[in-house]
């Protein structure tokens, strides 16, 4: 027997919920302790990491990314690929065979995304307040397909950026 | 960053070639049949200017002779310019000696928004030459 059926109906969905709740919690907290891991690996890099005579990792790029990883996971994404970017920025990148994001964080502490999808169209825009997760919202709902076309994000977000 | 103009000896057929960085930095991304594609940001600098190589003035060895982890990824010389950028010859004195050298930069007006996106089409049209060392014989 699964371990909610002998709940009453509606507790078993408030358990379910929570449950799902959790599970999403849960996730983005083992992924976050690596990503983190992953920023501070990137921030040793020394200069000329490139071998195309690039600066360090700049620390402002660095402590902006950590911040937003918080922010992000308590959105439900899930784990992003961090890669250092030439010029001291940092990049988060996630991939699920349909849609893409990208998120690139500059050494003035500024912030970028790209939105790509499976058409191949693309969106891209500033997040002006890193503090407000609200800017974040509607860019993984689409990744994480609660909005089902980047067509809206265009109309309605894009404009704006 | 210096003034930079196109260099039109550079013909649109010609390739360019970019190194491609390997682990611990790894500019490339692991698609879900396996194949592997470079990262936008091997295609992105903060200074605007992205080295490259023409391929008809060198060899994939010359290119990677001091860099035998990366990989090579080649692009034709019309796409970043059909994105608004330039192929540049650079000339400082403190330039390496190659002549084969370039530098791919945006053009004045595009913003950061519009590099995102060239630096994700030109990462995405990239053909590899030689895949990075901890990819090859995947």
């Amino acid at each position: 027997m699964a371990p909610l059926d002998h709940m009453p109906t509606f507790t078993r969905q408030i358990a379910s919920q929570w449950i799902s709740v959790t599970s999403v919690m849960d996730e983005a907290a083992s992924w976050s302790r690596s990503a983190r891991e992953r920023v501070q690996e990137l921030a040793r890099l020394e200069e000329n990491w490139n071998t195309y005579g690039s600066p360090r990792i700049s620390d402002s790029a660095v402590s902006e990314t950590l911040q937003l990883l918080t922010d992000i996971a308590r959105l439900g994404m899930p784990e992003p690929k961090i890669v250092p970017v030439s010029g001291g920025g940092l990049q988060l990148e996630w991939a699920n065979g349909v849609s893409e994001i990208e998120i690139e964080i500059f050494p003035d502490k500024s912030i970028q995304y790209l939105l790509l999808d499976s058409q191949g169209e693309m969106l891209d825009g500033r997040i002006h307040r890193r503090e407000d997760a609200a800017e974040f919202a509607p860019l993984t709902a689409w990744y994480l397909r609660e909005i089902p076309s980047i067509e809206p994000l265009i109309r309605d977000y894009g404009k704006s950026c | 960053m210096a003034n930079r103009v196109d260099d039109t000896s550079v013909g649109d057929q010609e390739l360019l070639w970019r190194r491609i960085l390997d682990r611990p930095m790894e500019w490339w991304t692991e698609r879900e049949d396996g194949s592997i594609r470079p990262s936008s940001a091997a295609f992105k600098d903060s200074a605007n200017e992205v080295s490259v190589n023409v391929a008809s003035q060198t060899t994939q060895s010359a290119i990677l002779k001091d860099y035998e982890p990366n990989g090579l990824v080649s692009i034709p010389a019309s796409l970043p310019r059909s994105l608004d950028h330039i192929v540049a010859a650079t000339n400082e004195p403190d330039d390496p000696d190659d002549p084969s050298h370039r530098v791919i930069c945006p053009s004045e007006h595009l913003g950061r928004k519009g590099r995102m996106k060239a630096a994700k089409a030109m990462a995405m049209q990239a053909s590899w030459l030689v895949l990075p060392q901890s990819r090859r014989g995947v």
